[in-house]
């Protein structure tokens, strides 16, 4: 009888623990069921990033045709995507614009909604982004080769983003997707475009080269390293190529820098990476490409001044909506502020047009 | 589930506003119901859905989201403590009272491992209904088991204070982790 009394008891002091429990809860347990539900509705079909792109014969990959789409990038932040039928952003014709950017992530408005990239922000401008993400220097030089007989008479931008553009025209390989690179011919100065390489296969021989770490890449840029004057006499080699074909296809070159989010820090910031910023020369980059393109006689437009910290994302290295936007009022302004500059001179006589030597 | 995804995407954030000015909203309609009337509840209710929707790009709502993602996975814990303590006392009870001894260790210091018999002819079937299916099923199966299904709102409980870390893994797998 009284262990039946006590169990009981017990039973119902057990009861009125969970009672309390589940009442005291009770908001934890509404906001979370309302958030997954509200989340699940809100949330649009999404592609992964890697479904955006096809494999390209002669640049490796682009991104798919006619794609109207949402993507989920590699942090969760989902985005929408708009490309053309040639698989550039946007649905603005190429023959309509004004002016032409070619770039890579930042080019394709990667991470913010196809509404607020930079080509919709300036529309007086007339803006036509022509931009993969993950493109080398290489990739863009080669898609402006292609692109050339459409470019006459337009000003043509080529963004050379600081934080992969450079050593990534050295590696025959991004993420395991194979990619166009340059390599010095023997013996000295002169390189050379490799891409018989290419293929839809993945690329594992750099397995264990490949850096794991971008930081140390990263400063090693803005350092007068080994690895820099590799990556900055590859990219004037590449702007050379670039220029020439500007002059023989007649269209306006400028050379447009993006700095690596890690060089508009102050020294003292924190973070994943930052003690690297300390050793950084942060202006190291511009003062290379700015004597290449004064060499060459290309206009030189540095976002480094135009950009800070808070235009690039927290997670990664794309520029926010606000970054967009800055960007859409760089260009908008860039034809009147090239037309108001003196001409530049290339210091060399003007050489004789030139196929880009390509092998494969 | 009661606890929040993590890592927040945006689309969760906006959600987590809404949810909460719907939350609010309906706490306060609640109260102006009882000490107005009945359209009260309509007006907390409107005003919780504004507050929502006014804080859907509000900077400091990730830190918001966060904060009560870790309250709430606080609470989690103290919900599955006592869930369990809850379900020990009624299997210890049940146990007793159905003459049996609650064995914590065996007498030979051997494993308390023993095979699974049922498994192997009811793995399917039960797999198809769930847990939940397989534990009622297992519980009917003999009116001396019938008490366990006094387990089951329990173990419902139980399964949804789970977070997302925990209920990843496979639940009806024969297998020591």
């Amino acid at each position: 009888m009284i262990r039946a009394l006590v169990a009981l008891v017990l039973t119902l002091a057990g009861l009125l623990l969970a009672a309390v429990v589940l009442l005291l809860g009770s908001p934890f347990w509404l906001v979370a069921a309302l958030t997954r539900t509200l989340a699940a509705r809100l949330s649009p079909p999404v592609l992964g990033w890697r479904q955006l792109f096809a494999f390209d014969p002669a640049l490796g990959w682009r991104a798919k045709p006619n794609l109207d789409c949402r993507c989920v990038d590699q942090w969760g932040d989902v985005f929408h995507v708009v490309t053309d039928q040639h698989g550039w952003p946007g649905r603005r014709g190429l023959e309509e614009c004004r002016i032409v950017v070619f770039g890579d992530s930042h080019a394709f408005g990667y991470g913010v909604d196809h509404a607020a990239a930079f080509p919709q922000l300036c529309p007086e401008a007339r803006v036509k982004a022509v931009g993969v993400p993950g493109y080398n220097l290489v990739q863009e030089l080669l898609l402006m080769e292609q692109l050339a007989p459409r470019l006459a008479g337009k000003l043509v931008v080529w963004l050379v983003y600081v934080g992969n553009d450079l050593h990534e025209s050295l590696s025959p390989e991004m993420s395991g997707y194979r990619t166009p690179f340059v390599r010095r011919l023997e013996g000295g100065a002169a390189w050379e475009i490799v891409r018989e390489h290419l293929s839809p296969a993945t690329w594992r021989a750099s397995d264990s080269l490949r850096s794991r770490n971008w930081y140390a890449t990263l400063a090693a840029l803005h350092r007068d390293t080994f690895l820099a004057e590799r990556a900055y006499s590859a990219c004037a080699f590449l702007l050379d190529a670039g220029a020439r074909l500007s002059r023989q296809a007649g269209f306006s070159l400028a050379v447009m820098t993006v700095p690596a989010p890690l060089a508009l820090a102050g020294p003292e910031a924190e973070g994943p990476g930052w003690r690297y910023r300390a050793v950084m020369d942060p202006e190291l980059p511009d003062r290379r490409i700015r004597a290449i393109c004064d060499d060459l006689g290309l206009p030189f437009v540095p976002l480094m001044k135009r950009l800070s910290l808070a235009d690039y994302k927290r997670q990664d290295d794309h520029w926010t909506e606000d970054g967009h936007r800055r960007v859409a009022a760089v260009l908008a302004e860039l034809p009147a502020a090239l037309a108001a500059a003196p001409a530049p001179a290339p210091a060399a006589p003007a050489a004789p047009p030139a196929a880009v030597p390509v092998a494969g | 589930m009661l606890t929040l995804p993590l890592p927040p995407r945006r689309v969760h954030l906006q959600a987590f506003a809404l949810a909460l000015g719907i939350s609010a909203g309906l706490a306060l309609g609640g109260l102006l119901a009882l000490v107005w009337s009945a359209t009260g509840a309509v007006v907390g209710l409107g005003l919780g859905l504004l507050a929502g929707a006014a804080a859907l790009g509000a900077e400091p709502l990730r830190g918001a989201y966060l904060g009560w993602a870790r309250l709430s996975t606080l609470y989690a814990r103290a919900v599955r403590l006592s869930m369990k303590a809850l379900c020990f006392l009624i299997l210890a009870v049940a146990a007793r009272r159905g003459g049996a001894a609650l064995t914590l260790a065996h007498p030979n210091l051997r494993s308390l491992w023993t095979p699974r018999p049922a498994t192997a002819a009811g793995a399917s079937r039960h797999a198809r209904r769930g847990w939940k299916g397989a534990y009622a099923a297992w519980a009917l199966a003999s009116p001396s088991r019938w008490w366990a299904l006094g387990l089951l709102p329990f173990l419902l409980v139980l399964a949804a204070a789970d977070t997302d870390a925990e209920a990843a893994l496979p639940s009806d797998t024969y297998t020591l982790f």
